[in-house]
């Protein structure tokens, strides 16, 4: 691999499908182009069908494009090099239920070169972090939820060097959620590249630095997100009725006006957070 | 693609795993069970071990040969969504899965080597080397005999010259029957009582050179018939048991070629219909016969006759471990292009 290569580099990629008796041609991406910086964070959002999950797919290997030219970190996403350094969490839950999550998770971080005492320990860790340490059945008993938290726990164990995730918190609860932001904190700590296809546009917002919208198979607008450092736009947090009301006649005497206002998705969450402990 | 060709002990693990889901399992038991518990004394041991051998295995053949079809399908349904990402070729994932699946058809086949059996007293049997050449005759005076030679045999403790003879219908009910074998300067002689379908044996005497055999109807009787292909080499074994590891092995060989056959045909198409096909194949390789020893299972018609005729088979020709590695290898590289044949497909 070269020192300046990208992470994830896709050319022209198109896809189609053959579908039906009479073997129609769907296509899917039409000439897809992304390079993605090592370290970068890239949310790529779209409509159902816009070909967000079979990009993620063909760029981490599961699946061939009909044509054009796909790199990670330089090599070919077939070859197993770009593979021990990609983590890739799948749309749904493809998982093999005749395992139990721990027995899964090893077979998963084995195959990427993770083994013995110490990879046991990593994955038993890494389970504790999802909440999934003392669940002893097998992945074909859990929820939805509960199988979306192991999809986390494959893709983050063994530290992987790009993430492809594909809509991680579909029927994720809000405790997997801050799972989630913390692990992606960390990952973006080390300097992972990330992938991250989502319908929710505020998750994209807070945890990547560029989108890409994706439509008909192809890119249509990317955009870095920088944060606004003028005077225009304010967010504040934690301000209880009074206080609110005091701030808002502040500022109508100035001229201004609030123009939004609703409840923190951190403050709901942590709230949220703090009645699943209370529970347990 | 990348090339590299491994075993990865998880997925060998997996594939073993889905070979016995708890259906299959608690059938299994059932009919071992069953097996296991009947024991009509008037049945006699090598019969009940062909019938065993017989009945089980191929309630089990189609049982692992659909288990290794399943594999491609579980593979496009769900496997490839969270395997095809990882840093394993496909090659190793195809070769790891066979490998799971026969070793579950090995330990499905050795139960049943088990329940062939279990409860027999194993004294000791003959096991068959090969057919040697004998002419076509029929003893019909008193006195009448005829002699050939069985060529050089080699020397060996406990050889046994098997003659199987039977009478003429209508000439009488018996006929005592004399068999001489020669070599050198050293004779042995055995005498039987033939009625209908009947067999003789004669020891070898030890050392080197020609040997010759001599059959005579010393006294009056029924007519006595030589066929070609009657006499062959036995030697003395002391367990009777070895009958079923013998058919164990070829089993063994023969499930491993049409598991990997099944597989590769089965990451092509439906599991029914490669499983399907793949039984197709299978089943006349069954009785292909000793002319085409290099097919794993090639014998096993005649194995299983013959271990109900209360012998034990011959050893497995090494041939057919080239073979199988052939049927093995062509069904795992099947397999391995076939997992990404349907990418393709994919929702």
């Amino acid at each position: 691999m070269s020192p300046n290569s990208s992470a994830l580099s896709l050319c022209g990629i198109s896809k189609h499908y053959r579908r039906g008796l009479l073997a129609r041609r769907v296509e899917v991406l039409g000439g897809l182009d992304l390079e993605l910086a090592p370290g970068a964070r890239l949310g790529l959002v779209g409509p159902n069908g816009a070909g967000k999950s079979t990009c993620l797919r063909i760029a981490a290997g599961v699946e061939p494009a009909s044509s054009g030219s796909v790199a990670v970190f330089g090599r070919p996403p077939r070859e197993l090099e770009p593979r021990r350094r990609t983590g890739f969490l799948p749309d749904g839950a493809p998982f093999p239920g005749e395992l139990t999550a721990r027995a899964c998770l090893e077979l998963c971080a084995g195959i990427q070169g993770l083994r013995g005492a110490g990879a046991r320990g990593t994955c038993g860790r890494m389970l504790e972090r999802v909440g999934l340490a003392s669940v002893r059945g097998r992945l074909a008993s859990f929820s939805q939820g509960m199988l979306r938290r192991f999809a986390l726990a494959q893709a983050f164990v063994c530290e992987p060097d790009l993430l492809l995730l594909d809509e991680p918190t579909a029927g994720l609860d809000a405790e997997g959620h801050v799972v989630l932001e913390e692990l992606l904190a960390e990952a973006h700590a080390r300097g992972t590249a990330l992938v991250l296809c989502s319908h929710h546009l505020d998750e994209v917002l807070a945890w990547t630095d560029e989108i890409s919208v994706l439509a008909g198979g192809t890119l249509h607008a990317r955009a870095e997100l920088e944060i606004d450092s003028g005077a225009a736009r304010l967010e504040i947090e934690g301000l209880d009725e009074p206080a609110f009301a005091e701030l808002e006649q502040w500022i109508a005497g100035r001229g201004g006006r609030i123009t939004a206002r609703s409840p923190t998705t951190r403050a709901l969450l942590s709230v949220y957070a703090e009645l699943g402990e209370g529970e347990r | 693609m990348s090339s590299v060709l491994r075993v990865e002990r998880g997925l060998l693990l997996l594939a073993l795993r889905r070979m016995f889901p708890l259906p299959v399992v608690a059938a299994t038991l059932l009919v071992a069970a069953g097996f296991a518990l009947a024991h009509p004394a008037s049945v006699s041991a090598p019969i009940r071990r062909e019938t065993t051998w017989t009945a089980l295995a191929l309630v089990a053949l189609p049982l692992a040969l659909h288990a290794a079809a399943s594999l491609g399908r579980r593979w496009r349904l769900g496997d490839r969504a969270w395997l095809g990402s990882r840093a394993v070729s496909r090659g190793t994932v195809a070769l790891s899965a066979w490998l799971g699946t026969w070793i579950g058809a090995i330990a499905l086949f050795g139960g049943i080597a088990l329940l062939a059996e279990v409860g027999r007293e194993d004294g000791g049997a003959r096991r068959r080397l090969r057919a040697l050449e004998s002419p076509r005759a029929a003893l019909v005076e008193p006195g009448a005999r005829t002699a050939w030679s069985a060529g050089e045999l080699g020397d060996g403790e406990g050889l046994l010259l098997h003659l199987a003879l039977g009478t003429a219908p209508g000439s009488g009910p018996t006929a005592t029957i004399r068999a001489t074998c020669t070599r050198g300067a050293e004779s042995s002689t055995a005498e039987a009582l033939v009625f209908g379908r009947s067999s003789i044996e004669v020891e070898v005497p030890r050392g080197h050179g020609e040997v010759r055999i001599e059959v005579a109807k010393p006294g009056p009787g029924c007519t006595v018939v030589l066929a070609p292909g009657a006499l062959s080499l036995h030697v003395a074994e002391d367990r009777a048991g070895l009958a079923s590891f013998e058919l164990f092995l070829r089993w063994v060989l023969f499930v491993g070629a049409w598991t990997a056959l099944a597989m590769g045909i089965g990451a092509w198409m439906r599991a029914s219909v490669a499983t399907a096909l793949a039984l197709a194949a299978a089943l006349p390789v069954l009785g292909a016969g000793r002319g085409a020893a290099w097919l794993p299972g090639a014998d096993l018609a005649t194995a299983l006759a013959e271990a109900g005729d209360g012998l034990i088979p011959p050893h497995a020709p090494v041939i057919a471990l080239f073979g199988f590695a052939v049927l093995a290898l062509s069904g795992i590289a099947l397999a391995a292009r076939g997992l990404d044949a349907g990418a393709g497909d994919a929702a």
